[in-house]
C-alpha cells in the first residue's frame, strides 16, 4: 500500500542529491526509524510498564494496609469477645446460685453494714 | 482512498496501533525528511525536526480528524516543526528568518554533499533568488511532487496563490538560470 506512488524513495534520493547536492549518511533511515520507534512506540510502552508497576505497588499497598488494620481490629475486637464471654459466663453462672444462698449472703452483707455504723 | 481509511482506522486501534505505526514510518520517513532537509537545509537540523515531527504525529493521532489526508496532515505538521526550528533558530541569534534561510543555502555550497556540478549550482543559486515562500511551493511542487491543493492545505494559503507561486518561480529560475549562463 503506497498512497503516493510518483516519487519512490531512491527516486527521491537520487533527485535530491542530483538536483541539490544534498546526501545523507550511509544507513541513516534504519538508525533514524530505530530512534523514531523508540520516542513514540516503545516510551510508550515503557510508560505504561511503569503506570502498571505505580498501580500495582498502590494496590499491593492497599491490601498490605487493610491487612495490617484488619488484623489489628481483629485484634481488639477478640479482646472484646473473651470479656463478653466471660460476662456471660457470670451472668449465666449467677443463675445457679440458690435463693438461700443469696439471703443469707444479703443477710450477711447487711449485718456487717450495721456492725460498722455502730462503732462510728 | 478506502485504504487510507483502513490504514487510519489501524493507526487508530489499540490492537493494530504499534504495527500501523510501524509502517507508517517505514511510508514517511524518506519523503518527510527530504521535505524538511530543503526546509532546515542541514542533515542534523532535519534529523532532528523528523524525529519531533514522528512523536507529534503519534501523540495527535487520536485528534486526527480526516479533514484532509494522512499524507497532507503529516506535511503539515513536518512543516510547522521546521518553521519551529527555523524559528528557535532566529531567536538563538537574534536574526531574522529571511536570514537564517539565506545562512543556511550558503552553508549548503560549502556542504561535502555538494559535489559542485553546473546544474547544481545554477539551480541552487537561482532557487536562492526567489522569495521564500515561492521557494517552498517550488520545492513542494517540484520535488515533493505534490498536488497545489495539498501544498494548499499545508502552507494554509489558497490554492491559486499557490499556483501563482509556482508559476513566478517557474518563470524565475528560467530566467536566473539563463542569467547566469550570459555571466558564465
Amino acid at each position: 500500500m503506497d498512497f503516493k506512488t510518483t516519487h519512490n524513495a531512491s527516486e527521491l534520493k537520487r533527485l535530491h542529491q542530483k538536483e541539490l547536492g544534498m546526501d545523507v549518511p550511509e544507513g541513516y533511515f534504519s538508525s533514524s526509524k530505530k530512534d523514531i520507534l523508540s520516542k513514540t512506540i516503545y516510551q510508550s510502552k515503557r510508560t505504561r510498564v511503569i503506570k502498571w508497576m505505580g498501580a500495582s505497588m498502590s494496590v499491593a499497598a492497599a491490601i498490605v494496609i487493610f491487612v495490617f488494620l484488619k488484623t489489628g481490629t481483629n485484634k481488639v475486637s477478640d479482646e472484646n469477645q473473651i470479656l463478653n464471654e466471660f460476662d456471660n459466663d457470670v451472668l449465666i453462672s449467677s443463675l445457679f446460685v440458690s435463693n438461700k444462698k443469696v439471703d443469707t449472703l444479703t443477710d450477711v452483707y447487711m449485718l456487717e453494714g450495721l456492725i460498722d455504723e455502730n462503732d462510728f | 482512498m478506502k485504504d487510507e481509511k483502513d490504514f487510519i482506522q489501524q493507526l487508530l486501534s489499540p490492537k493494530h496501533k504499534e504495527k500501523a505505526f510501524v509502517r507508517l514510518v517505514d511510508l514517511y520517513q524518506e519523503r518527510l525528511y527530504w521535505h524538511i532537509r530543503k526546509l532546515v537545509v542541514s542533515h542534523e537540523n532535519a534529523n532532528d525536526v523528523l524525529q519531533n515531527t514522528f512523536v507529534r504525529v503519534y501523540k495527535s493521532l487520536f485528534s486526527f480528524k480526516q479533514q484532509s489526508s494522512l499524507h497532507t496532515w503529516m506535511y503539515r505538521i513536518a512543516y510547522n516543526e521546521s518553521l519551529r526550528l527555523l524559528e528557535k533558530n532566529k531567536n538563538r541569534n537574534a536574526i531574522s528568518l529571511e536570514d537564517v534561510q539565506e545562512k543556511h543555502l550558503e552553508s549548503l555550497f560549502d556542504s561535502d554533499y555538494l559535489d559542485g556540478s553546473e546544474i547544481q549550482i545554477k539551480l541552487k543559486k537561482a532557487l536562492s533568488m526567489l522569495s521564500e515562500k515561492q521557494r517552498i511551493v517550488f520545492q513542494m511542487k517540484y520535488y515533493d511532487d505534490l498536488k497545489f491543493r495539498e501544498i494548499s492545505d499545508i502552507l494554509d494559503i489558497k490554492e491559486n496563490s499557490v499556483k501563482t507561486c509556482y508559476y513566478g518561480a517557474v518563470k524565475h529560475i528560467e530566467k536566473k538560470m539563463l542569467e547566469v549562463e550570459i555571466i558564465r
